[in-house]
């Protein structure tokens, strides 16, 4: 296990969370929260992926990726470039039918009223 | 000596915190330029419905349209969660090594003042809410943890990337830097030696004007202990020595006539409709005949915004806790300023400063149209009539 993985917050260091949020309209508050959660864990996917790139760069250059070797690992630009790709690759990917969200309902539309006018 | 590209307070990022921070920039970064656009494009077109009805549309008309928009819905609830995200990542950053951070404040030299109030009573605005889903807020200092410097941790983490390196990168001194070239191309003839900030946060814009008027005597006030620990040792790290005291701008306990020149940056959307015009009195109280206030704000005016401006500040206002952003950007500062007496007024677009400004270089920065996105600032100032 990674030397800096990290532990939740001792008791009398937790501090509360969000005063005042209100709820987005029309959206049941469930929704809301699998949303954010979605977001954190493509967040945690990201972060599994460049310490997986992490290992395979000190590998290939011949050298045992330990927990203390990854955590030291500094990408260089190279290296940085190729992270922030699979990044925004990976954002894309995931967020996308947040986008194609109202579209899909127009279409949607769109078809049933051909169906009617059918 | 060129100044340290990042100070020693910072909190440091582990392997896998960078990777997380990256992760929410990049986030951040997409639904900015992908989704906003979206939405801007299905706004503009409601607009233009409403508007063959012969009226500009209203905020709340346009509102009624999007709320059962899912695009609508998705972008506040994914705008909203990569915010949070952001804090959450400086939090956890923070915590993880506050024991540090804690011994750094301790060991920071011994130069500039704090003075903060356990009694301090933190403006109802800044209480009611967690200012911009920021945990806690700008004042959160709870009993028994009377050292902390944490949520002045928190912020410099989170600041540095809320903007997207673009408000000059981890010293987050670009607003400093546009204050004092707009003082140099508007009021050349000052030389300020005694200098208050309101609602300082951090420090970040103060360490740049007293570096750029080393003589001066530079106070930074605002209602955060915490915030404020951290600044003293944020500052004092970096060398420049600079008092902070805990305080409400609408009302503060310095002497009549104390400053030649008192400025906020960012400061008064995050206040309310009836603290401006108090804000403005305590300027004009403080400051000394001849002395000139200045106000940095969003760059951002709801009468010059288009349909889809309107709805992004209305999600500041009102998913983003920013209560006033919305009304600040209404509030006309020019007609605040003469009603508490000011003269010399001037309100406008001031072209951001990228770097340290130089005397000669700032002609016609102030006054230009609008350049968005961290190349303006809206800039509100004035002078104190000389006896």
């Amino acid at each position: 296990m990674s030397a800096t993985v990290r532990a939740a917050p001792t008791g009398d260091r937790r501090y509360r969370i969000h005063k005042t949020r209100i709820e987005v309209p029309g959206v049941d508050p469930r929704v809301d929260t699998l949303l954010g959660m979605v977001m954190q864990l493509m967040s945690e996917v990201s972060v599994l992926r460049e310490r997986v790139d992490a290992h395979e760069r000190l590998a290939a250059a011949q050298q045992a990726p330990t927990p203390d070797a990854v955590d030291d690992y500094v990408p260089d630009e190279a290296a940085s470039r190729a992270r922030a790709a699979v990044r925004q690759r990976m954002i894309e990917k995931v967020c996308r039918p947040l986008l194609a969200a109202d579209e899909a309902a127009e279409a949607k539309q769109k078809a049933n009223g051909q169906d009617r006018d059918a | 000596m060129p100044a340290p590209r990042i100070h020693p307070m910072m909190p440091l990022s582990t392997h896998d915190e960078t990777s997380e921070q990256g992760f929410v920039v990049a986030l951040k970064t997409f639904l900015y330029t992908q989704m906003d656009p979206a939405l801007r494009q299905m706004t503009l077109g409601i607009a233009r419905e409403l508007e063959a009805g012969g009226q500009k549309p209203t905020l709340q008309q346009l509102r009624k349209r999007l709320e059962d928009k899912q695009l609508y819905q998705n972008w506040i609830s994914s705008t909203r969660a990569a915010q949070e995200m952001m804090w959450q990542s400086a939090v956890d950053c923070v915590d993880r090594q506050r024991a540090e951070l804690e011994a750094l404040e301790r060991s920071a030299p011994p130069i500039g003042s704090l003075r903060v109030d356990p009694d301090f009573e933190v403006p109802r605005y800044i209480a009611a809410g967690d200012i911009h889903m920021m945990p806690g807020g700008y004042h959160y200092d709870p009993k028994g943890d009377e050292q902390s410097i944490r949520q002045g941790a928190v912020f410099d983490k989170a600041a540095s990337l809320y903007s997207l390196g673009r408000q000059g990168g981890q010293m987050n001194d670009m607003r400093g830097n546009t204050v004092i070239a707009h003082l140099y191309e508007i009021y050349p003839d000052l030389d300020p030696r005694q200098i208050l900030e309101m609602g300082c946060t951090v420090g970040n814009s103060l360490v740049a004007v007293k570096r750029a008027f080393p003589q001066a005597d530079c106070t930074g006030l605002d209602v955060g202990a915490s915030l404020l620990r951290y600044a003293r040792a944020r500052a004092a790290h970096l060398g420049v020595p600079l008092n902070f005291v805990q305080g409400n701008a609408e009302q503060t306990d310095f002497p009549d006539e104390s400053f030649d020149l008192v400025y906020s940056s960012a400061m008064l959307h995050e206040t309310s409709h009836k603290a401006l015009p108090r804000i403005m009195a305590e300027c004009f109280r403080v400051l000394k005949p001849g002395g000139v206030m200045i106000h940095l704000e969003v760059p951002f005016r709801a009468d010059m915004a288009d349909a889809f401006d309107l709805v992004r500040a209305d999600y500041e206002t009102r998913y983003n806790n920013e209560p006033f952003w919305l009304g600040a950007t209404e509030a006309d500062y020019a007609a605040l300023a003469q009603k508490a007496g000011f003269t010399d007024i001037h309100a406008g677009f001031n072209d951001a400063a990228m770097g340290p400004p130089s005397r000669d270089k700032v002609q016609g920065m102030f006054g230009q149209p609008n350049k968005g996105g961290y190349k303006s600032w809206y800039i509100a100032s004035a002078r104190k009539p000389r006896r």
